[in-house]
């Protein structure tokens, strides 16, 4: 698979505008608001913060990946309720916990060949409303009551019920296991601390280390460039200004009670050092280079390429490495060029693997079919306002935060080269690279 | 003399002598029959019109087609059906009922046309009425006289008996058929009230048969026509089972007319002859012969449609197609579409302001300063739709989709693609001039910037921006989703395009809007202005707040001025004075105990303590209140005294608004106070109330009050003129 090269296309591609809700644990304040209006909520104040004219968008493609039962493409419904005209197409993508990357993608496509100029892209997710599925009994009890003819039959099949039947299976967590290997993605994350002999300790500190820095970020103000706040449904009566995750006081005494969660007897990954579910949403404003410019409008950054590559499902979270180093390739770069990285924080064993890889000559001549390592991944410029573990992951729209949060440090830094990359469940990485001039 | 196939000719000839030449060739060319095979089609189609309505040319018209359809073997069965988009039939040509009321209505010439229905009904083959769009009076009647009914599923069809809004009943044949075929209860409720049905709810209560799809109407129709026709089932009238247990039981009727009648004198204070006279025709003719019952029906139609009652109403009716009409400025100018709005300020106002656009369609970003206050505004919003989706009048995805319309925000961030802004905040010029300086900066140069003041002048505020011209007030009242008069105020240098655009879109989101130009208070405050200092001051002479609440709800005001005082709020009411006095001078001059009020905290319904002591939502009188306020001796006020203190300084300060010219005409006053109070709708309005009275009796009145009890009652220069010359405010009444 080839990469994504900007400067091959007929037009290089913008980001005008980045904005997200706050990103809030699944079942705390955002437990009440759905997907479709979490989405609506980003939507319209990307478009406000970059005051564009709703008139002036060719389509609307936003990443989910727990496809609520009521919107099956929640990208149309997004798209009408965020007040989009019926003439606006919209669809939605899913590749896992790239799936707003994959909407990104998809503008980058379409505006670089020219079908479209502005595009609204993004990403959303509810995980407080992922389904919950009935298991196969009472699927087939459901089936006969619907299809038997006759009352007997019908009267037979109920009296062969068992109320255990209504267990429901939590999609969530089925969601989370990858079907090919059978491994949960903390277990694949296991797998990573083994390969590369990374402690619990050595996890822990990256988790504090995240949160610290998160919440620095915060007391900082840097996230008001892309956190919008909200007013949060149905009640009206409690205001989301901020993200709610990051704990302040979040120590190496804390993490340490906490009990391995994939294996309880060698584990090493638990809830404090892997990242939360989480609700959130982010879209993004992306037009050619010329219509932003011909618009008078400020260019956030532009995005040079990006790849999707492929790795061993249970080892999933080196999809990063894979990618980067595919896309750095294609674009004729050194790593060394890249001044500040995006990595997703799925799990603290699984960054730190990806950092060790990154300098490591035998993991990139065994894996990557290089002679040498991309090079140092240095903690300075990775995740330097924390990430996942203390920010949350919510699956569909983690990926559009990536690229938001890495650009906006990108200005404030005035650096040019940043690198979004993050792993995918089944077995994937992502990588974008963005530029500023 | 009954209408009759005999003498139909001859009664075709008298009636022509009252029409126009051509009436009757018209009538001719829009009803029409048509045969399908063995199916009679009559077909409803206004000549040039956009409507069709029962003009006694079109009922004579009928009749003629159902001798044709009797003398025709082949027919079988007969479809009535419109051609028109959105129009069954809107009902009685009103101008005729109008001619009636100068006196030319007998009995016997309604029953004349009452005949046409009855023959109809007497067909011996079955007949559908076929219902899509506007089903008013008159042709729910002609739908009730066809033995089945048949309704679109379209919203346009809406059915009713409308009478009733028009101080009349329904006259041929509607209080007869109606019970006959719903029942006592639903008769009832649909003719006292005037509400309309869609199809879905008239097929609930039996109103109609059946409910298809507007695209296969007619279709439908004619497959069940030709049905009916090979069964030859004629319609037998048959009360549902519910209403004849009820009212089988002993004293059963009687219990429901009881009710009734209490629930009308509650509502009307018994000022409204029709509700009254609708219950005693039921009454005396339910279950009884038709004709007799037809006969009682004709007889109260003819008295109450000479009532001054029914004669105001219908003045209305006028009014409101009026202001249909209107476009709020001469000449050709369009006002623009609002596809996207803002509102700055998410109080009581904006959040109602927000709500209403919200529920038409138009997408609106709240801005207000703090996040608390924009959650205050999606809260109301959220509560008025709640309540829709509770009484099923809303959808809950149709909730969501309404709720995801209002943005929030504390910034200015997404004003710059708006088609109009309406600024909410609190009266204060220096606020709103800081914030239509802020808007003008950051909106497009096709933006146009209204205000909600209700006292503030706009060409004030519009100094603030560099296009004053794009600057217009807008003005609701509040609460904003039930009040229905939106006062669109033209400053010294607003555009013809601003008026006509806040103009148009006031009237798109259900308002009734009047132009007033930019003067203090406008038209509705201005004149409360004084009505509610008057209502001070009668407190301070010791009348009670309930007695005199009582007095002026009995003369027809919604509510009375102590009320309206507690409600719109004390510390309100007293600014509005204050700038009001500031304006006008000593005659708005305000009591000043209503300040002491406000300062205490006794701030009206909002604080649970204001002129009277509110508590779950139950409001008591303060026992102290008169000793709280200072009065020291009661006098003797009688009824009438109260009524002509407190609304002939309305007439008067009404009369100065006419003479400084703030309105485009005499009857926008009327529109103003009728929508945006509640003025007596049974009384006209204020002034066809003060030409009633007499501007004479008025002055001489004023001048007496003048002389006892201080010159804020001095009679202004206007109505003196008007006095003196024998002249009323509504010129035109004299010309014909």
């Amino acid at each position: 698979m080839k990469a994504w090269i900007g400067k091959t296309q007929k037009t290089r591609v913008a980001v005008v505008s980045g904005v997200r809700t706050p990103f809030a644990k699944a079942g705390a304040k955002l437990k009440n608001c759905s997907a479709v209006h979490l989405g609506v909520s980003a939507v319209r104040e990307t478009m406000a913060r970059a005051e564009w004219d709703y008139n002036k968008v060719d389509e609307v493609v936003m990443g989910n990946a727990g496809t609520p039962a009521d919107a099956a493409n929640i990208s149309r419904v997004i798209s009408l309720r965020s007040g989009f005209s019926e003439s606006v197409p919209a669809y939605t993508v899913h590749r896992n916990c790239a799936s707003a990357m994959e909407a990104i993608a998809q503008g980058c496509l379409k505006i670089g060949a020219g079908l479209a100029e502005t595009m609204v892209v993004g990403g959303t997710e509810s995980m407080s409303n992922m389904p919950l599925i009935f298991g196969d009994e009472m699927k087939e009890l459901f089936a006969t009551l619907n299809f038997s003819k006759s009352n007997v039959e019908k009267l037979e099949k109920i009296t062969q019920f068992r109320p255990q039947w209504l267990k429901p299976i939590v999609s969530i967590m089925e969601g989370l296991t990858d079907p090919i290997s059978g491994l949960n993605m903390g277990q694949t994350a296991e797998i990573l601390a083994r390969d590369f002999h990374i402690t619990r300790t050595e996890q822990d500190a990256f988790a504090v280390r995240s949160h610290q820095r998160t919440v620095e970020a915060q007391h900082a103000g840097r996230f008001k460039d892309e956190v919008a706040p909200m007013v949060v449904e149905p009640d009206y009566s409690e205001i989301l200004e901020t993200d709610v995750g990051p704990r302040e006081g979040q120590s190496m005494e804390s993490l340490a009670k906490l009990k391995p969660f994939f294996d309880r007897e060698n584990g090493t990954v638990t809830p404090g050092n892997a990242c939360p579910i989480t609700d959130g949403a982010v879209a993004l404003l992306l037009m050619s280079e010329e219509k932003a410019k011909a618009e008078g409008k400020e260019i956030l950054g532009t995005i040079s390429g990006f790849t999707f590559s492929g790795c061993e499902p249970k080892r999933m979270g080196m999809g990063p490495i894979y990618s980067s180093a595919a896309l750095l390739d294609e674009l004729g770069m050194d790593f060394s060029e890249v001044e500040l990285v995006e990595l997703n924080e799925a799990f603290a064993a699984q960054v730190l693997a990806n950092q060790k890889a990154w300098g490591s000559d035998k993991y990139a001549q065994e894996k990557l079919g290089r002679k040498k390592a991309l090079g140092e991944l240095k903690d300075e410029i990775l995740n330097v306002n924390g990430g996942a573990i203390a920010l949350g992951h919510p699956v569909g729209a983690t990926g559009a935060r990536l690229v938001v949060t890495l650009l906006n440090e990108m200005k404030r830094r005035k650096v040019h080269k940043g690198l979004a990359t993050l792993c995918i469940g089944g077995g994937q990485g992502a990588a974008f690279l963005l530029e500023r001039n | 003399m009954e209408l009759t196939r005999e003498n139909f000719k001859q009664e075709v000839a008298t009636f022509k002598a009252g029409f126009k030449e051509d009436a009757f060739s018209i009538a001719e060319k829009s009803l029409t029959l048509e045969k399908k095979g063995n199916i009679g089609v009559i077909s409803f189609d206004q000549y040039q019109e956009k409507a069709n309505k029962l003009s006694t040319p079109n009922m004579l018209r009928l009749f003629e087609l159902c001798l044709q359809i009797e003398q025709d073997k082949s027919i079988e069965a007969v479809v009535v059906i419109s051609r028109k988009p959105t129009i069954f039939i809107a009902g009685a040509d009103i101008s005729e009922i109008q001619r009636l009321a100068r006196g030319e209505a007998t009995t016997e010439s309604l029953m004349k046309l009452q005949a046409v229905f009855t023959f109809l009904e007497s067909l011996s083959i079955p007949v559908i009425a076929a219902i899509h769009g506007a089903c008013m009076g008159g042709g729910t009647e002609l739908a009730l006289a066809c033995d089945y009914r048949m309704a679109s599923d379209g919203p346009e069809t809406k059915i009713a008996l409308p009478e009733v809004l028009l101080g009349v009943l329904p006259g041929w044949g509607g209080t007869q058929r109606m019970p006959r075929l719903v029942g006592l209860e639903k008769s009832l409720d649909l003719i006292l009230t005037g509400k309309s049905l869609d199809g879905k709810r008239a097929k609930k209560i039996g109103l109609v048969d059946k409910v298809v799809p507007v695209e296969f109407l007619e279709e439908k129709a004619l497959a069940w026509a030709q049905d009916l026709a090979r069964t030859k089932k004629k319609r037998s009238y048959e009360t549902p089972l519910k209403d004849r247990l009820l009212e089988s039981v002993p004293g059963g009727k009687w219990v429901i007319f009881d009710q009734a009648k209490k629930q009308v004198m509650k509502q009307t204070k018994g000022n409204y002859p029709a509700p009254l006279r609708i219950i005693e025709t039921l009454r005396k003719t339910y279950g009884g012969d038709l004709e007799k019952g037809l006969k009682v029906e004709a007889k109260a139609f003819t008295d109450l449609v000479v009532t001054p009652e029914s004669q105001c109403l219908i003045g209305i009716f006028y009014l409101q197609e009026k202001v249909k009409k209107d476009k709020g400025v001469e000449g050709k100018i369009a006002g623009k579409d609002i596809k996207r709005a803002g509102v700055v300020g998410a109080g009581v106002m904006g959040g109602g302001i927000a709500q209403l656009f919200a529920a038409k369609g138009t997408r609106v970003r709240m801005k207000d300063i703090q996040w608390d206050a924009v959650a205050k505004g999606y809260k109301a919003a959220h509560k008025i739709f709640q309540k829709l989706v509770d009484k099923k009048r809303m959808k809950p995805n149709e909730l969501a989709n309404a709720m995801e319309r209002i943005e929030g925000s504390v910034d200015y961030s997404g004003f710059s693609h708006l088609d109009l802004v309406v600024e909410a905040v609190v009266e204060s010029l220096e606020i709103k001039k800081k914030i239509f300086q802020e808007l003008g900066e950051k909106v497009s140069s096709e933006t146009i910037l209204a205000t909600n003041t209700s006292s503030l002048s706009i060409s004030e505020i519009a100094k603030a921006t560099k296009d004053p011209k794009r600057v217009v007030g807008m003005h609701f009242f509040n609460p904003v989703d039930k009040m229905p008069l939106v006062e669109v105020i033209r400053g010294r240098e607003t555009s013809d395009e601003a008026v006509a655009t806040v103009f148009q879109y006031a009237k798109k989101v259900g308002k009734t809007p009047i132009v007033v130009k930019d003067a203090p208070g406008f038209v509705v405050n201005r004149i409360l202005g004084p009505y509610l200092n008057e209502a001070v001051y009668l407190l301070l002479e010791g009348v009670s707040p309930t007695r005199m609440d009582s007095v002026m709800e009995k003369f027809g005001m919604p509510m009375g001025p102590i009320t309206l005082l507690d409600e719109v709020g004390l510390d309100v009411a007293s600014k509005v004075s204050h700038v009001l006095h500031q304006a006008f001078g000593e005659r708005m001059k305000p009591p000043s105990v209503i300040d002491l009020v406000a300062k205490e905290g006794r701030l009206g319904k909002k604080s649970g303590k204001g002129i009277y002591l509110h508590s779950n939502g139950k409001r008591e009188e303060d026992s102290d209140i008169l000793n709280k306020m200072g009065v020291k001796a009661v006098k003797e006020i009688s009824d009438d005294e109260i009524i002509k203190r407190l609304t002939y300084v309305m007439v008067n300060e009404a009369a100065r608004i006419v003479d400084e010219g703030l309105v485009r005409d005499v009857s926008d006053i009327d529109i103003g106070m009728i929508f945006g109070t509640g003025f007596a709708p049974f009384r006209g309005g204020l002034l066809r109330y003060a030409d009633k009275v007499g501007p004479e009796v008025i002055v001489s009145e004023l001048d007496i009050l003048n002389k006892t009890l201080g010159e804020r009652f001095q009679p202004c220069q206007y109505l003196q003129q008007l006095s003196i010359d024998g002249k009323k405010f509504y010129q035109e009444a004299k010309a014909t």
